[in-house]
Formats: structure tokens, sequence, C-alpha cells
């Protein structure tokens, strides 16, 4: 509680001086925003290409704007969402944290209750498939419809939301920029946070230049990277790719009988029953802690995990190695975390905790 | 970080130019080589299905038997197919195009084979998995992110997998432990330093046997998963089950079953 209102002083100071702007510009503007037979500004579009990337999948009918972005960003950290404007998504989810939850295990609402599964990261979303642990999202705008209502998290209805935020001349301004006109409606809200989340895109950690050729490994970071990418470790087959993530949801053997449903309370289907998506390995130095239930408080205990077998699940993937382990040696260990530690990408920390 | 922003203000020159975009457009449609037009009798649709012990696959929830004796299901069976060749009596038509096939996506269970000429064919190859040329590190030259998941990588040689089946198998009051048919690159003998063999599988059918419907033709093409276990070599789990992606020789024993795991259905 005390982050979040250490946070919400922070964000009314800054949103006193963002009022300041807001204000200052719709005076400047006065006719842009008053004349209905003005037409809609264009808008800037963003195209998001990143060298080894595939092609974002961007949905046609919600394209990258610049002003579009901009206000993502900003409601992105704006605690006006939260129904006691004390919470914003960046609340929950921290620049410096790689858009964790500062190491908490389930994170806090406005109204001090608690969730039973971790605060995923955002980043590379843009090429996501499916949101939230359990993929119950099809798409980032409707991943960010939920926690706003959501009783343990912002906890405020959409039409409280948006009726504050259209209350702010200065967001009414930036709507108009974005989407045309001043109409705030939580489509639009959630089209401009989907927008901003497609921006935080990772690709400039230790892992990438290696691959690109700019740097070179450590002896013990490229033997943690031959483990990686190899069947003795085999956490490529979940964790491979560019994105370091399958987007698959798996039964690692966390527990003979998984409690939580997982994935099967999306799909219904038996076989998903204790399964939840694979998230990214980028930034994972910083994501802890780690697993949906956040069991695990460091990377050790991650790695302890699958060279221990795990259990034998019903719905246990074909990769987690129940009654062998992965038989790591204890210098094998140590080159798998330093090679983990490669992931970590510092100039997307920096730009984005600015 | 690589985003452009790209200006593109509205000016005067935009809506003639559109108009003009929309004048042209339909034709453009037409000469799509990668998307023919439904009702073209010119292309080949396929279909792609999965058996095994003669019954549907049912991922996940079916129990099957393997020639070794073992019990097994299946929880994916992903690949590629390409290179299909036609051959007449006295001509080839060769499509290089690569499908990617997974039997958890329904759409991907279909594609078209365009511009196929209407004439009697004696026979079909296709490959499951990438040929040489593609399947190398970078080899797939817009990947999805279908492709980015199949990767094979580079400690094992780069390149992309050709064929993933996964499950579990067992036996009679034993544990059940996993197998993974993965095949891809791989060398002979490692410690020597062969040459990396790409493990895809030729497939040759000689019964070509199009549907027609209303003037289209399609072709079903059906995958008897339990092949790839049984001839000529019964695979043994026990040996092979998992860990086979730096093996040649169980690569090799299942690429050599499933030359003949594909059949047309009729």
């Amino acid at each position: 509680m005390k982050r979040r209102v250490q946070h919400a002083a922070s964000r009314a100071a800054q949103r006193g001086a963002l009022l300041i702007l807001s204000l200052a510009t719709t005076a400047l503007l006065p006719s842009c925003s008053q004349d209905p037979a003005q037409p809609p500004p264009p808008t800037t579009p963003v195209t998001l290409s990143i060298p080894g990337f595939p092609p974002p999948a961007i949905p046609s009918d919600n394209p990258l704007t610049e002003e579009g972005i901009t206000l993502g960003r900003e409601l992105f950290s704006d605690p006006i969402l939260s129904a006691d404007n004390t919470l914003a998504c960046a609340g929950c989810h921290a620049p410096e944290f790689s858009f964790t939850d500062h190491g908490e295990r389930f994170s806090e609402g406005i109204d001090g209750l608690r969730g039973v599964r971790n605060t995923p990261p955002i980043i590379n979303v843009a090429w996501g498939r499916a949101f939230f642990l359990d993929g119950r999202a099809q798409s980032l705008e409707m991943q960010a419809l939920e926690p706003v209502t959501n009783p343990i998290e912002m906890h405020q209805s959409w039409e409280d939301a948006t009726d504050k935020i259209a209350a702010v001349p200065r967001y009414r301004e930036m709507f108009r920029l974005a989407f045309g006109d001043e109409d705030v409606t939580k489509e639009r809200v959630t089209m401009a946070i989907a927008q901003f989340e497609r921006t935080l895109v990772s690709n400039q950690s230790r892992y990438d230049r290696f691959l690109r050729g700019e740097v070179e490994f450590t002896p013990e970071e490229l033997r943690g990277f031959n483990l990686f990418f190899t069947e003795k470790a085999d956490c490529f087959h979940c964790h491979g790719n560019i994105l370091l993530t399958d987007q698959g949801f798996h039964d690692v053997g966390l527990d003979r009988l998984p409690t939580d449903p997982g994935r099967a309370a999306v799909s219904g289907q038996a076989a998903d029953y204790g399964r939840f998506k694979t998230p990214t390995l980028r930034n994972v130095a910083l994501t802890a802690p780690y697993m949906h239930d956040a069991r695990f408080g460091t990377l050790r205990e991650v790695v302890d995990h699958y060279n221990s077998g795990g259990h034998d699940s019903p719905n246990r993937a074909v990769f987690v190695r129940f009654g062998t382990g992965l038989l790591l040696s204890e210098a094998q260990i140590a080159d798998l975390l330093a090679f983990l530690h490669t992931f970590t990408d510092s100039a997307f920390v920096a730009e984005h905790s600015r | 970080m690589g985003i452009k922003r790209r200006r593109a203000r509205s000016s005067g020159l935009g809506l003639p130019l559109l108009a003009l975009l929309l004048l042209l457009a339909p034709a453009c449609g037409d000469d799509d080589p990668t998307e023919p037009p439904p009702g073209n009798g010119a292309h080949v649709r396929v279909d792609v299905r999965y058996t095994v012990n003669g019954r549907p696959l049912e991922l996940e929830t079916g129990r099957y038997l393997a020639a070794s004796g073992d019990s097994f299901y299946v929880s994916r069976v992903r690949h590629y197919l390409t290179n299909f060749q036609f051959t007449s009596a006295d001509t080839n038509f060769v499509d290089t195009r690569l499908h990617y096939v997974d039997a958890e996506q329904l759409p991907t269970l279909r594609f078209l084979i365009p511009n196929v000429p209407r004439i009697e064919y004696v026979s079909l190859a296709f490959l499951i998995g990438l040929d040489d040329a593609r399947n190398r590190l970078g080899g797939i030259a817009e990947p999805t992110l279908d492709d980015l998941n199949m990767e094979w990588p580079i400690p094992l040689g780069g390149g992309y997998h050709n064929i993933q089946i996964e499950g579990f198998y067992w036996r009679e009051g034993v544990a059940r432990r996993p197998f993974n048919a993965h095949l891809g690159r791989a060398q002979e003998s490692p410690s020597q330093g062969t040459p990396y063999i790409n493990h895809n599988v030729p497939v040759l059918l000689r019964d070509v046997v199009f549907t027609e419907t209303d003037g289209a033709r399609s072709l079903s093409l059906e995958m008897e998963i339990d092949q790839w276990f049984r001839t000529p070599q019964v695979y043994d789990f026990a040996t092979w089950g998992n860990f086979i992606m730096d093996r040649h020789e169980p690569q090799q024993i299942l690429r050599e079953n499933a030359a003949d795991a594909f059949n047309v259905a009729r």
C-alpha cells in the first residue's frame, strides 16, 4: 500500500504539471476542438519493424500512431483508471522490473486485495497471441479491459473511468488527436494502451547483441547457451526463438495435482488443467518471483526445479524430466544462470524507467 | 529501438491516388499467386488429416498401441510440407511453396496449390520438412511466429524442425515417459565432425486421386502416425524415446518409416 500511495502522490504532482500543459494547449487550440466542421486531424503512422523479428500482429482496426501511443503511455501511467485514483497500470507493471510488480508475489489492488497469480511482464507483446497467464484475452485491447473493473485490481466501472478521463481537457485533446474526436470510450482507452504496449520492444540485451555478432559471450555464458539450446537442459523448446517463449500453455510439473486450472478455465479441456502460458525469459533476472504462483524467489530455485524433474502431474509437458531430472552439475547450473542473465536488456529498462 | 516513424499526413494527392488504386485493385487480386480465388479450377486444395491405429488422431485424449508394444498418446504434431511435384506421363508440375501444418491449428490443415494443370497425374511427391536449401540458419526468408517455434537451435546445427511428434508412452505397470520424435539436422558422427544431414522425409504417392466438387479439385492427404514407429524398423521408445535431436540413427529410422506414412485418402 505504501508503494501505491507514494506512487499516487508522485503521479498527482505529475498530473498537475500535465494539467497546466493541457490547459495551455487547449487555450492555444480552441477552434480545433470546438468546431464540428473541422475535419479529424490526421494521425502519424508508426511502423514497428524490428530486425530479426517477424512482422508483429498489429490489428487492422488499431494501427500504431504517434498520437495513439502517446495517449496510451499517459493512460498506462495514470491512476485515473482506478476507482480511488491511486493505482495505475504502471503500479503493477513497473518498467524497472520489466513491467512486473516490484518483486511482489501477487499484486495488491486498491482495496488491499491480492490475486493468486503473479503479474506477468509486458515486453515484446506486439508479437503476443494470447494474454493473461491462462490466455483468456485474444488481444492486448481485450486484456486491457479487465483490470479496470476487476474488484481485486482497480475496481472501477468503465463508465466512471471514461467520465473521469473525459473531464480532463488535456485528455480530450489527446483523444481528438489520436482518434479524430474527443469521445472517450473504453474501447479507445484500451486501444491506446495496447498501442503503447506494442512499442515495448526489447532487442538490446547481451543475448541479442551476441546473435548479431556484436559481442562475444564469456566461456561461462557460452556453456550456458549450449545447455539452454540443446536437449541437455532443454529450455529452448519452450523458451527458444527470438521471443524466448513459444507462447504455448504448459504444465511444468510444479505439483502432482495442480489446484489452479490455468488454461483449462478458458478451453474447458481437461488436458489443459494446470497449464499456463510460457512467459518470455527476456529480462528474466528482473522479474522475480517466478512461476504463475510465484513460488520461486530466485532463478536458482527455478533451475533446481527443472533439474529435479518436478512432479508427474497429469498434463505435464514432455520436456519436464520427471524421474530423472536434468542431471545438471553445480558448474552447469552456474553456467545456465550466467546465460539467463544475458537476457537482461538494461537499455530497455532505462528507456522506459525515465 | 528500430521503431520507424513515418510521416503520412494526408495531402491533396491522397484521394485521387486512392481512387486509382481502388480501380486497379480487382485486377491485382486475380494475379496473386499465393491466394487463388475459390472456385478457380486451376488450383488444388490440400486437406491434411492424421490417423492412429486406423482412427482419427485425438490429441491428448486418444490412447494408441505402437508396434513396439508400448501404449502411447500424442500431444503434438506439427511439421512442414513442401516441394509438391505432380508427375504426368510426359511432364512435371512443381510447387516449392512452404506449408506449415499443425494438428492443433485447423486453418493450417488446409492449403492451396495454385495453377496445377488439369491433366492426369501418375504420381505425387512432396517433402515432409524442408529441403536442404531452406533448412539452415535463417533459411526461411520471412519467418512467421510458427516458424520461430520450429527453429532448430544453433548448437544443434541451426535451421528448423522438419517435424515434431510428441507425446508419452508406457507399458503395463510402468510409469509413462515422454517421447519427442523431432527431425531436423544432425550429424552421423559428431565426434568426427561429419556433415549435418537434413532428416526430411521424401514421400512418393502413386495413387493421385482428386476429389472434384463444383469444378474444384481437392486432395486429402492422410498421415498414419503409427507408421512412423512401425516399418521397416520398429521404433523402440525405450531406446530412443527422448533427446534424439543430436542423434542421426533414431532420426534415420523415423525418416525411413515415415516414407510410407502418408496416403491419399478417398
